[in-house]
């Protein structure tokens, strides 16, 4: 509960909007019960005027129950404008909120969440918070509420009818539907569970087919499919046949309830105690009343789900970024000359050095090249370089000053990156590569796609630079999505070209072009080139090569062929 | 086709659905209608207990039989409810299960490529989430429909004999109730529908800045993205809260309506008494029918959502079923004794709704135990002749000859039973290492299991792992490297002992200690057996008996592997590297 109270102080500045969409809500309720109350009570009071032939004022009632009625009309409008309003609102705030607590997150700790569907949950789990208000507070407030004014106006004229619905209060809108709940939890996790299985049995299935179809597999894993969703209806049959039965049982109570109500109001009426026109009132209020807490069955049936989604949220939202930037940190970068000081690194939870012992100079104009098998250390330099996790030993300094003296944008703003994942934004291309350089024209744009090759592909778009890329970028081949990236960090005005494995995957042919165009244009701009593949490094400065985060040979291209048996190896295996 | 067009041919879909559970359809309407008309003798009933105390001043205990006919209305009432609710519900489940089980038929049949073509993830949301949002249309809106009908009818028929006034107000305002529903409810369904999307588009959008963070970060430009966030999520309330407003119209109308018609009933009702035209217990009876009237059309108002998630859902799924299903029409069986030719003879392909063929004209002959390499750069056409032979997908024009058959011919099951494939990144199964191993194979002996992966160069690092050969893999099992899926992938290859292997590059993706463990393993594999391998590798052309170049769909070379290394420097790929 205390996750979803936090969620509402987010929403603090349109409390205003919370207070007038939960009495608007009240008026609703208490507005039927008013209408039929007095509807009830009038004709009752028009048939004994009339009976008797006495003179009646209708004048009053009559109005009053047109303006119940109109209050009813307007006040529903009104609330339901004003409630999701509120509610868009506090998803507007926290959306924003989430963002920035997320935002220096990533990538370091960020990492560790990106297994499995977590952020795809974390986006739901968001949306899931709508429920909050509209469907857990607002119910309950008005149920509470309006109990309270029904129950208060009943023992007024009979306190037997007071406890008859208070009891009939508690039976449909608590008790049945926690019973319900209670007893149908065990389904529900069970189809929960069951269905996790039929999609992941059935995602497998489909990214598997291939080899399926051919070795005969089939059969076997569609059984399993077939299975688990049977498996699932089963689970889903029982937990909706717990629901019939607390409809059901609402139904007789409420029927009870109604009886009783007559039973012991019929004695007052008879001894003169109540009036014979309040008798059909009450049992308009009773009936009327049930509307007050019709919302608490679906605000229990959705709490448990939104409790644990404000605690996700909110567990993310409180992690502690790896780096932190100093107080007043420095904002301009003196010189683009980058230092590795005997960098010593490790993982969080990491069973072995990621980089040990490393120094690397990378004087501003210069190009070095990484390189070494996967898992041997060159990604962690880049992420070093751009801060996003901090060295155990050493320091990284860039411009003659640690790298932790400057602001983390500016910081990063010195590095033109294309890394080993496409990701790109499902927008245009024309906005993708501006990313990198929100100020650059067109002719800047064109020029840093022909740097990549890709110029021509684009020109074969009808929209050219206005070419959607697909969600994520699907709309391209994973080859132009590559080459893409590449743009985006040829444009970029930083001074020290990164790039992190970023012709993997690219046709030798084309990936050497682009190397060689990275290389020989780059003009006054550093390059550190990690890769595993033997491109273009004849033409570097230096290549560091590594293993198991440790540089075990360094020099030049030729020097390198003649010393290192490995480093031969790895250069002619590129077809 | 037009959103339009496909949410008439999904209306449609779900309409045909409706037939196949017309028996569980009734009977729910039939209970919940039940339940509904019995409120009718509940409202005079009770009005006549009321009128006995209030004007007949008869003691309660008196009513005995009144009140217990009360009581058995309100028990019946609960008891139909069950029936209706259980049939509603089993029509919903029928329907689930039914339809993803001709899901379930109908994806595998289309085959790997037209699967490939799209997200596995996103046909799984399909085939799962899709299919239970069907379960609210035909358990709760399509009955409610009905009974929005029914129950509103009953009443009118019961109120006009006692109090013809009040049900001329009931008719009308029931008459006007779907005008304005029209009215309101066409433009505000359209944008609703519209909304919907909007929504899901604001979670896209923020999942993808969330999941592009680490790009940002690059860029150094996180915090300027927060100001994109926040505008598009105003944006999004906005213009939600426009649509919202007209939206709210149509249940401001219903409510309206049946606010101006009880508080119009009571006001009629009370004037009639007071003049002494109609009984008390009729114009109590009519007034506590008034908000049940009008009760199914607010129901039916709150199932709408569920017939716009439903047609959402529909529109997919109807797609997938409308596909028309092309391979595997071939009866003849195939009984190789050894390896066997392969012809390509004139094959040509194109794909659906290209604009110029894949391949053309490509004459090809393999020997039996040749090894052919295939290089090209991306789109030569290298994938499109080895899913043909896969026999993915049928040729457009020539002939594709194996063992002396035509492969169209060929039982697909027959045919796949003599070779044996590794793609570039193979994939495991959750289940053990074994049964990886012997995937498709029925009780297949662990001595071959283990000597299939002896020979895969496997042996090894399986039995290294904590369980060995029983070790779990896949989905959430035990991490393998690039390199141990692939040689997994090639024990596979060695079990099912086929005369022909087709490989994409099985080392692609592999570092260099990995790579020299799955080439060794390669060469072993080729022995006596025909092999067609596409080739990103130095060493898979060095392997081969003949490389053959591929370019813009056609064969333009054939080299001895000595030849290709030679001109590899010299630059064999297309001018203008497309990937």
């Amino acid at each position: 509960m205390k996750d979803l109270f936090r969620l509402l102080r987010l929403g603090h500045s349109a409390r205003g909007r919370f207070a007038l969409g939960a009495a608007l809500a009240l008026v609703v309720v208490l507005a039927n019960v008013a209408l039929l109350g007095l509807a009830g009570w009038f004709i009752a009071a028009m048939a004994a005027a009339g009976l008797i032939g006495a003179s009646m004022n209708y004048f009053t009632p009559s109005a009053g129950i047109r303006a119940f009625a109109l209050m009813r009309t307007v006040g529903r409008y009104a609330e339901r404008v004003v409630n999701h309003d509120a509610t868009l609102r506090l998803l507007s705030r926290l959306r924003v909120w989430v963002y920035a607590r997320v935002q220096p997150l990533a990538p370091a700790v960020l990492g560790h969440y990106r297994k499995g569907d977590v952020l795809t949950r974390l986006v739901a789990n968001v949306d899931a918070l709508d429920n909050a208000w509209l469907r857990i507070f607002s119910p309950v407030i008005v149920a509470a509420c309006s109990a309270a004014a029904v129950l208060a106006f009943l023992a007024f004229h009979s306190p037997a009818v007071a406890w008859v619905d208070l009891v009939l209060l508690a039976c449909v809108g608590v008790l049945l539907p926690v019973a319900a709940q209670r007893m149908g939890r065990r389904h529900a996790e069970r189809a929960a569970s069951v269905e996790g299985e039929v999609k992941a049995a059935l995602t497998e299935e489909l990214a598997g087919i291939g080899e399926l179809t051919i070795c005969g597999g089939l059969p076997a894993v569609a059984a399993r499919v077939e299975r688990a969703s049977d498996d699932w209806l089963r689970e889903q049959r029982a937990g909706l046949s717990l629901e019939t039965a607390a409809a059901a049982l609402t139904v007789l109570v409420s029927g009870v309830a109604i009886t009783l109500t007559w039973w012991f109001a019929a004695p007052g009426v008879l001894s003169g105690a109540m009036s014979p026109l309040v008798l059909p009132l009450l049992v308009f209020v009773v009936l009327a009343s049930v509307e007050g807490v019709q919302g608490l069955p679906a605000a229990f049936r959705v709490l448990d789900d939104t409790l644990a989604a404000a605690r996700r949220v909110f567990a993310l939202a409180d992690e502690q970024p790896a780096v932190t930037e100093r107080v007043s940190p420095l904002r301009e970068v003196q010189s683009s000359a980058l230092r590795f000081e005997a960098v010593g690194f490790r993982y969080p939870g990491g069973a072995r050095d990621a980089v040990a012992d490393l120094t690397l100079d990378l004087p501003a104009g210069a190009a070095i090249a990484l390189v070494g098998a996967s898992g041997a250390g060159k990604s962690s330099i880049a992420r070093l370089a751009m801060r996003f996790h901090d060295p155990q030993r050493g320091t990284v300094t860039l411009g003659g000053r640690p790298v932790v003296d400057y602001a983390l944008e500016p910081l990063r703003r010195q590095f033109a990156w294309a890394g080993q994942s496409t990701r790109l934004f499902s927008t245009t291309i024309r906005e993708n590569l501006r990313l990198a350089a929100p100020q650059a024209d067109d002719e800047r744009l064109w020029a840093a796609l022909e740097a990549t090759c890709l110029a021509d592909e684009v020109r074969c778009f009808d929209a050219h630079l206005d070419h959607f890329v697909g969600a994520g970028g699907m709309a391209l081949s994973a080859g132009q999505a590559r080459r893409l990236c590449l743009a985006r960090a040829w444009l970029s005005p930083a001074p020290i070209l990164l790039l992190d494995e970023a012709t993997e995957g690219l046709d030798p042919r084309a990936a050497r072009a682009i190397v060689e165009r990275f290389v020989d244009g780059r003009g006054h701009r550093s390059l550190l080139w990690v890769t595993h593949q033997a491109l273009g490094l004849d033409r570097m400065d230096e290549v560091l090569v590594m293993d198991a985060g440790r540089v075990v040979a360094r020099g030049s291209h030729q020097e390198l062929l003649q010393r290192s048996g490995f480093y031969r190896d790895m250069a002619s295996r590129i077809l | 086709m037009n959103d339009k067009a496909r949410a008439r041919q999904a209306s449609r879909w779900l309409s045909a659905q409706a037939r196949a559970v017309r028996g569980p359809l009734t009977a729910a309407i039939g209970g919940h209608a039940v339940a509904g008309i019995l409120l009718i003798p509940q409202a005079f009933i009770l009005a006549r207990l009321i009128d006995a105390v209030a004007f007949g001043h008869r003691p309660a205990a008196s009513e005995l039989g009144l009140t217990g006919g009360l009581l058995v209305v309100f028990v019946a009432r609960a008891l139909a409810a069950v029936v209706g609710a259980a049939a509603a519900d089993r029509t919903g489940l029928l329907v689930q299960g039914r339809v993803r089980r001709r899901l379930l038929a109908q994806v595998p049949a289309l085959g790997p490529l037209w699967i490939a073509a799209r997200q596995p993830g996103a046909l799984a949301n399909t085939l799962v989430d899709g299919v239970k949002a069907l379960h609210a249309y035909y358990a709760d809106y399509l009955p409610q429909a009905a009974l929005s009908v029914i129950v509103p009818g009953a009443i009118l028929a019961a109120v006009f004999p006692v109090d013809w006034i009040s049900g001329l107000v009931f008719a009308c305002t029931a008459a006007l109730i779907p005008v304005f529903m029209v009215l309101l409810g066409q433009g505000a369904a359209a944008m609703n529908q519209r909304q919907w999307r909007g929504m899901a588009r604001l979670s896209a959008h923020f999942f993808e800045v969330l999941a592009g963070l680490p790009v940002l970060q690059a860029f150094g430009v996180g915090h300027a993205e927060e100001k994109v966030v926040t505008k598009l999520s105003e944006d999004y309330r906005r213009s939600t809260m426009r649509v919202l407003r007209v939206a709210f119209l149509s249940s401001f109308a219903l409510e309206f309506l049946s606010m101006l018609s009880i508080a119009m009933v009571a006001v009629l009702v009370g004037f009639r008494l007071f003049w002494g035209d109609i009984g008390f217990t009729a114009g109590l009876a009519v007034l506590l029918l008034a908000p049940e009237f009008y009760q199914p059309l607010r129901k039916l108002g709150d199932a709408y959502h569920a017939r716009l998630a439903a047609v959402a859902a529909a529109e997919d799924i109807a797609d997938i079923m409308a596909e028309p299903i092309a391979t595997g029409r071939g009866r003849r069986g195939l009984r190789p004794d050894g390896a066997f030719t392969v012809v390509f003879e004139d094959v040509t392909y194109r794909y659906p709704g290209a604009s110029r063929d894949a391949l053309r004209s490509v004459t090809l002959r393999v020997a039996p135990q040749e090894h052919v390499a295939l290089i090209g750069a991306t789109g030569a056409g290298k994938s499109t002749l080895m899913n043909l032979l896969l026999g993915f997908m049928p040729v457009t024009a020539g002939q594709i000859i194996v063992a002396g058959q035509r492969l169209d011919e060929l039982q697909p099951e027959a045919w796949r039973q003599t070779l044996a494939w590794v793609p570039q990144r193979a994939h495991l199964f959750a289940g053990s290492v074994a049964d990886n191993i012997a995937l498709g194979l029925h009780d297949c002996p662990r001595a071959a299991i283990v000597a299939a992966a002896e020979r895969a160069q496997a042996r090894a690092f399986i039995e290294a792992l904590p369980q060995g050969f029983d070790a779990l893999v896949g989905e959430g099992g035990a991490g393998l490297s690039g390199g141990e899926v692939q040689r997994i992938a090639l024990a596979r290859a060695f079990l099912r002992d086929a005369p022909l292997v087709i490989l994409d590059e099985p080392t692609a993706s592999l570092d260099v200690e990995s790579e020299s463990a799955v080439v060794a393993a390669l060469e072993q594999l080729r022995r006596g057996r025909t092999m067609i391998s596409i080739a990103h590798r130095l060493h898979t052309v060095r392997a081969a008996d003949r490389v053959i170049v591929l370019e813009e769909g056609r064969v333009v070379d054939r080299y001895s592997p000595q030849q290709a290394v030679v001109r590899d420097t010299a630059g064999w790929a297309p001018p203008r590297g497309a990937s």
